[in-house]
């Protein structure tokens, strides 16, 4: 029945009724999409639980501040969006509060045992699965090399699906800013990838 | 000419291909960059990289939590709603209770201060009425009284207890000088002897009409252990005013010994 709501439906219900199922319901809607986009943008998996747990309890105590100006997951991850740059703040004057256990994503990829998340692959075919290992080290390491803020939005745009107006809204610019970042990002991280692909013999293709 | 026109169309299709790409271009400006790619195996071949790039992007794989946060989040959210009264409650005992041993330490030494004010005052009383009856006493009556003052006040800086502080004022009754006085060792009437001080500084001879304002009735005024903020504003004003001015004894002729005995300069 819950699942059936839009995201602004439970909102409004879980504001009238303070019912903590509906609010349960929006933290299992949204928590594995805030994890993901902190993990990459911040490269920890701890910290990344770190701001998932902060954006449900920020979202908890200022749900009554939103007013459907935007969507609610715009609304949602802008709060985790702020919490990851805090972080990387922080770490930048070593003052992370979760010990830095840098990994690289495909690391957490091969941990399959890992407690803290699992890979969802369906690939059964263990070359495939380790030329598609290779392949997302490279983007993920190409990803890390570009500019802060090209990255976020890329993450936002191409591993999220988030329109341009809801990621000016998640990161706090104009939609001609982040149609920009979009656009050189993407194209910085071609140059990025392509002697790698050249070398593989492998085109740049999406399948 | 065409040449240029084209160069220049294709530094301007190349911005949009992007959001081209993520359906982000108005109708005509969609339009557009059909047209012109269409026509244009570079432009092409761009549009095709940046599929590849955001399509490539859009296939990492992605992470899930395996733990349930939303149980998690319900148990801190429920634990932070009991915990938040209770916390105020905690805070406001631990506020009450620093303000009551203020209120404690500040009438002790309130009490310390009144007693020598008192002892000040039976002196300058003793003083002003006459001479040689002091003179030949050689300050013997004054004994029971300097016995009393000094042990009230190794009493009196322990003294944490409102009980002891009230049955001391209990004493207090304004009467004949010498027993007003007296009762003055307590911290009744505070800020009569303070006034009573203070114009004593200011004049040589004041003590009569400090022993005058001593015995009116308004002397009797007792601060209570759960003394308002006025009457402590009046007492620190007190602590604050002796402290300041050690010297009043000898101003007035008086000073003490170490032992807390007290001379007059004849």
């Amino acid at each position: 029945m819950e699942s059936e709501l839009t995201d602004e439906a439970l909102v409004a219900q879980f504001r009238e009724t303070k019912d903590m199922s509906l609010f349960k319901s929006l933290v299992r809607r949204y928590q594995n999409r805030i994890f993901n986009v902190s993990v990459r943008m911040l490269g920890n998996v701890e910290e990344a639980e770190e701001v998932v747990q902060d954006t449900f309890l920020k979202m908890h105590q200022s749900l009554d501040k939103f007013r459907n100006q935007s969507t609610f997951a715009a609304w949602l991850f802008r709060i985790s969006y702020n919490l990851c740059v805090d972080q990387a703040r922080r770490r930048r004057k070593g003052i992370s509060i979760v010990p830095i256990t840098t990994q690289s994503s495909m690391n957490e990829e091969n941990e399959t045992e890992s407690p803290y998340h699992q890979v969802k692959d369906d690939r059964p075919d263990p070359a495939e699965k380790l030329d598609n290992w290779e392949r997302t080290k490279l983007v993920l390491d190409s990803l890390d090399q570009l500019p802060e803020n090209q990255k976020s939005v890329l993450i936002l745009a191409d591993m999220e699906g988030f329109s341009y107006q809801e990621i000016a809204e998640i990161v706090g610019a104009n939609v001609g800013t982040v149609r920009s970042r979009v656009h050189y990002g993407r194209l910085k991280l071609k140059e990025l990838l392509e002697p790698y692909f050249a070398s593989k013999n492998t085109p740049l293709t999406s399948r | 000419m065409i040449m240029q026109d084209a160069t220049n169309n294709c530094e301007k299709i190349k911005e949009l291909l992007s959001a081209y790409r993520d359906l982000e271009l108005t109708e005509e400006e969609s339009a557009q960059v059909e047209r012109h790619l269409s026509s244009c195996e570079e432009c092409t071949r761009d549009a095709s990289a940046i599929e590849t790039v955001a399509a490539t992007l859009s296939q990492v794989p992605r992470l899930s939590m395996q733990i349930d946060m939303a149980d998690r989040l319900e148990a801190l959210i429920t634990a932070q709603a009991n915990e938040q009264p209770t916390e105020t409650k905690v805070e406001d005992k631990v506020q009450k209770e620093q303000k009551v041993v203020s209120i404690k330490k500040r009438l002790v030494w309130g009490s310390l201060t009144a007693a020598a004010a008192a002892a000040l005052l039976l002196v300058a009383a003793q003083y002003f009425t006459s001479h040689e009856e002091i003179a030949k006493n050689d300050l013997s009556p004054q004994a029971p009284f300097k016995e009393e003052a000094t042990q009230n006040q190794p009493l009196l800086a322990k003294e944490t207890s409102p009980s002891q502080t009230t049955a001391a004022n209990n004493n207090a009754t304004p009467a004949p000088n010498t027993v007003a006085l007296q009762s003055g060792v307590s911290d009744n009437a505070k800020p009569k002897v303070q006034k009573a001080l203070i114009s004593k500084n200011e004049t040589i001879a004041p003590a009569p009409a400090a022993v005058k304002k001593q015995s009116t009735p308004t002397v009797a005024k007792k601060p209570r252990v759960d003394a308002t903020l006025d009457t402590i504003d009046e007492t620190e004003a007190l602590i604050a005013f002796t402290s300041d001015d050690n010297n009043m004894f000898e101003d007035c002729g008086i000073s003490t010994d170490e032992d807390g005995l007290y001379a007059i300069k004849m």
